[in-house]
């Protein structure tokens, strides 16, 4: 896999926190698989940012990605593709920190994210429209 | 009426048998002389013929003062032992209903232990008469009435007594009142006074009284403490009604201050805590769901892209491999066409076909390998497995947003539930209430119970003041029955006062002319007197003389006075108009010559058909005996032997027996 170990910035890991008690989810790598969909759903391109990764959170990406790991990847390189980016290793795991990181903007901002169901009605709407 | 026969046996101071034989010898001779000294048993002879006739009612009063039972006893003469009693006999001829009759009257009498045995035996014609025996006392009245009998039997006291007015008023009275039946009268006056007097003390009695006024005063005790009763249950009553009101206050307060929240608010707590659990249980389950597929669904059209895209690139990696091939093989098919006899037309059109194919197959092959996977199959697999999730996820939040209504709505109420320590000044409140109102129906309970008890005993009381009454008013009524006996009684006292005034008035103007005859008869002094009167009232004889002027009786010398006494008698005797035998007894008591003269010649030779005169030899002396010798039918001497202490009978005179 292009990306062993994924660590999060401090303020990231304090926005997960406040969406961990939000919505009541206790692990980190789900509401990181939130974060990176709601990224991706978004059309405009991540705006490229310095990242410090400096927190404590760190996990590698069999633990992120779950059962669908193959297809959250090839989500990302589809999306760089329609960026118009390269598609080599490493401006795929800066475009997936980026990705990852202004999800979790998002999902802390998004006023409708209180509770789990806020954040499910995400998907829901997401899927509608 | 004549005597005929006396016999006395051991009677007084007659020793044995003596028999005298009274019948006047003629009707020229109606006049029986007995003659015997002081002591001789004179009087005894009248005793005998009265105790005959009348027995225990003989009017002999003198020398009774025991009773008959002693009378008799001291009659049995001296000597004889009383076990052998003694025994008086008297014959006499009656005449009833036209006939003559003889009666024969025997009377023994002898000591049975302390008291005396009296025999009776009346003999009519020979015979004895049982009924007649019997029925003697009653039966004797038709013959010789008591009330009269004074008139016909009688000796000088009583001559002497009559001399007195005063006494001479009562003879007279009751010498008229038995001679006109008066007596009867009188004895039904002093019934009906007995009977009144028996009545009058038939009042109501006091206890009866007493008791009646002891029940009503029970009863209306009771009335009234049954009222009292009464007011106190509708006291107790209108406590209920105060403390119902009271409990309706303290609930309705209880229940504005949402005190029937309150009880159900376990139940909400309960409904809201399932409900949070089942929230919770649906969060965990969207949870699971958000660990799973769902965040994948926000992309899913751009995973609908990328399968295509995958399948595009599947198809150049195929295609890449197949040109080669293909191109090869269309050389070698387009080659042996042309070998052949094939028009050249249709194989310059499928070269161009095949090459028109190769050259779009060139194009697919010249796809970018966007995705890393050569295989669109896991997309596609997701992308079926994605509504599935959808569809499972808005079930979900559907549930769990109606679970969020009923549960908000769940939690309104329980926060509209009263807090339990604010209400428990209202609950106290509302449970005194109760306590109080159920104290008030016990005491109504309780007061209605007494109210009844004391219902029931009042209705006994008045049941028994009802039958009190029923008692006193039959005791009334026995009362004024009594009463009205009285009141009758006392009417018939009046009337028969006043039939006996009439009835005496009636028959005095006749009797008064019989006693002024007789008077003028005796009296030497004939013109003395000219009127005798008899007061109806006071029976008081009044003397009027010729010029009508009144003599009082005590101007009348002492002889004149028994010279009317006897005037009295015979004209008493001459009104009861019944032939009555005469028995005189020491006849000419204090008469002087002259008056005995007149008794002598005018009155006892005219008396009566048949005249017994019991006199001494003082009385009647020689010379007076020569004088009424004519008139002489029979004749005794009693002779008293002190040897023997009895008196015996014998025929004549005194100085008969010695001529």
């Amino acid at each position: 896999m292009p990306l062993e170990h994924i660590r999060l910035t401090q303020s990231a890991r304090d926005q997960l926190i406040t969406l961990k008690r939000r919505t009541g989810i206790a692990h980190w790598n789900v509401l990181c698989r939130w974060a990176l969909c709601r990224s991706l759903v978004e059309p405009a391109k991540p705006p490229t940012v310095k990242l410090v990764l400096d927190s404590n959170v760190e996990m590698t990406w069999r633990v992120f990605a779950g059962n669908h790991g193959d297809e959250l990847w090839a989500l990302l390189r589809y999306r760089c593709h329609a960026d118009g980016l390269e598609l080599d290793e490493e401006t795929l795991a800066q475009q997936f920190r980026l990705h990852l990181h202004r999800g979790v903007g998002y999902l802390v901002g998004d006023p409708r994210v209180t509770d789990i169901v806020g954040l499910t009605r995400l998907a829901l709407d997401e899927s509608v429209a | 009426m004549i005597l005929d026969e006396l016999t006395l046996r051991n009677f007084g101071t007659f020793a044995g048998k003596q028999t005298l034989n009274l019948t006047p010898a003629s009707a020229k001779k109606p006049v029986i002389v007995i003659g015997g000294l002081n002591g001789a048993g004179k009087t005894t002879i009248l005793e005998a013929i009265l105790l005959a006739l009348y027995g225990s009612l003989a009017p002999v009063s003198g020398r009774r003062s025991g009773s008959y039972d002693n009378y008799l006893r001291a009659l049995i003469h001296h000597g004889v032992p009383h076990a052998e009693g003694a025994g008086v006999e008297l014959a006499f001829t009656a005449y009833q209903q036209g006939s003559a009759r003889e009666y024969r009257i025997r009377r023994s009498w002898m000591a049975s232990g302390a008291s005396m045995r009296e025999i009776l035996d009346v003999l009519v014609d020979g015979r004895h008469d049982a009924a007649l025996t019997t029925t003697w006392s009653e039966h004797v009245e038709t013959f010789l009435p008591r009330g009269i009998a004074g008139l016909f039997f009688f000796d000088g006291e009583q001559i002497e007594a009559l001399a007195d007015l005063e006494r001479s008023r009562q003879v007279v009275h009751t010498a008229l009142d038995a001679l006109l039946g008066l007596d009867l009268v009188q004895r039904l006056t002093t019934d009906l006074a007995v009977l009144r007097r028996r009545h009058r003390s038939q009042q109501v009695p006091d206890e009866l009284r007493h008791e009646l006024e002891e029940k009503q005063r029970v009863a209306t005790a009771l009335r009234q403490s049954e009222e009292s009763a009464f007011a106190a249950l509708a006291a107790k009553r209108l406590d209920i009604e105060r403390a119902e009101k009271r409990l309706f206050e303290a609930t309705e307060a209880y229940r504005s201050a949402g005190g029937d929240l309150l009880q159900k608010r376990d139940g909400a707590e309960a409904s809201v805590k399932a409900l949070r659990n089942e929230l919770d249980r649906l969060e965990e389950e969207l949870r699971d769901e958000a660990g799973d597929l769902a965040p994948l669904l926000q992309v899913s059209s751009q995973l609908a892209a990328l399968a295509d895209q995958a399948r595009r690139e599947a198809a150049a990696a195929r295609n890449r491999v197949a040109i080669d091939v293909m191109s090869e093989r269309d050389d070698t098919i387009l080659a042996k066409l042309r070998e052949g006899k094939t028009r050249a037309a249709l194989i310059a059109s499928l070269e161009s076909f095949l090459l028109e194919d190769r050259q779009v197959r060139q194009q697919s092959a010249d796809e970018v390998a966007i995705t890393g996977v050569g295989d669109a199959a896991p997309f596609e697999a997701l992308t079926t497995a994605l509504p599935t999730v959808e569809r499972r996820l808005r079930a979900l939040v559907l549930r769990r947003d109606a679970l969020r209504i009923e549960l908000d709505q769940a939690d309104r109420l329980l926060v509209a539930m009263p807090d339990p320590e604010r209400l428990a000044p209202l609950v106290k409140q509302r449970d005194e209430a109760s306590d109080d109102l159920i104290r008030a129906q016990a005491a109504v309970a309780h007061a209605d119970e007494l109210h009844a008890s004391i219902r029931n005993e009042r209705g006994r009381a008045d049941a028994a003041h009802d039958s009190a009454l029923n008692k006193a008013a039959h005791a009334n009524l026995e009362a004024d029955d009594g009463r009205r006996i009285v009141d009758h009684a006392d009417r018939v006292r009046e009337t028969l006062e006043k039939l006996r005034t009439a009835a005496t008035r009636r028959h005095l103007t006749r009797i008064s002319e019989l006693i002024l005859e007789a008077l003028k008869r005796l009296m030497r002094k004939d013109a003395l007197i000219s009127a005798v009167s008899i007061d109806p009232e006071t029976y008081s004889v009044e003397l009027a003389r010729p010029d009508g002027s009144q003599i009082h009786a005590e101007q009348l010398s002492a002889g004149e006075r028994q010279l009317l006494a006897v005037a009295l008698l015979w004209g008493l005797a001459r009104a009861a108009g019944q032939p009555l035998p005469v028995v005189v007894d020491t006849p000419l008591g204090r008469l002087d010559r002259t008056h005995r003269e007149h008794l002598l010649s005018r009155y006892f030779p005219h008396a009566s058909h048949q005249v017994l005169l019991l006199s001494t030899d003082t009385e009647i002396d020689a010379e007076s005996y020569k004088q009424l010798h004519p008139h002489i039918g029979r004749s005794y001497r009693l002779v008293f032997d002190s040897s023997t202490n009895g008196t015996t009978v014998v025929p004549g005179y005194f100085w008969e027996g010695d001529n």
